[in-house]
């Protein structure tokens, strides 16, 4: 909660000069497919591995290879002209929104962790839903 | 995450990925019993597929404005 507070009081002073409406409109010329390729690539091959795994194989699969979409995506992003981690003239409040609503949805962990005990094969709707 | 994307670039591509991708996978997982990671990243993967040729076509007419 301090963190949040701490890093919220932070950006106005560093976009205070940018409207949120000529932020947004810099956020829009954005390409958004290098977190989409990542996915595409991850659940391809899970999808494709499963018919010759076990159970318990896959089961870590799914919870491995969907963690890694995010690193597949931050290096995709240099091959699509995205560069995540490049240092920007303005930082986006758009971007620091999609950032924050990614840690949101790693928050159905508490829900879907608890159920996978249950049954497991309730992991890949629980993974899959999450990142929807 | 889709759905604020979609509102933020105003494009609808991120409202029909959240929507037919949730209800894609509950469908997959009671219809294949039996196969269920195989129905879900297929469902997923072609969900991604539209997703990745609209926001492509959707990137080359704002570059070429």
């Amino acid at each position: 909660m301090e963190q949040v507070s701490h890093a919220s009081s932070i950006t106005p002073v560093q976009n205070a000069s940018i409207p949120l409406e000529q932020q947004r409109e810099d956020f829009k010329k954005n390409r958004f497919i290098a977190m989409p390729l990542a996915g595409t690539v991850v659940w391809a091959l899970l999808g494709i591995s499963a018919p010759f795994v076990s159970e318990l194989t896959i089961t870590w699969l799914l919870y491995i290879g969907t963690g890694a979409i995010f690193y597949l995506g931050a290096g995709l992003s240099y091959l699509t002209g995205e560069r995540f981690f490049a240092k920007k003239a303005a930082k986006n409040s758009f971007d620091r929104l999609f950032f924050v609503g990614m840690i949101m949805s790693l928050m159905v962990f508490a829900i879907a962790l608890p159920v996978a005990a249950i049954d497991h094969t309730t992991v890949p709707l629980s993974i899959a839903f999450s990142q929807a | 995450m889709w759905m604020p994307l979609s509102w933020a670039i105003e494009h609808w591509i991120g409202y029909f990925h959240t929507l037919t991708r949730t209800f894609g996978i509950v469908a997959a997982w009671y219809l294949f019993p039996d196969a269920r990671v195989e129905a879900i990243s297929a469902v997923i993967v072609a969900v991604y597929i539209v997703s990745l040729i609209t926001l492509e076509r959707r990137f080359q007419s704002i570059k070429s404005n």
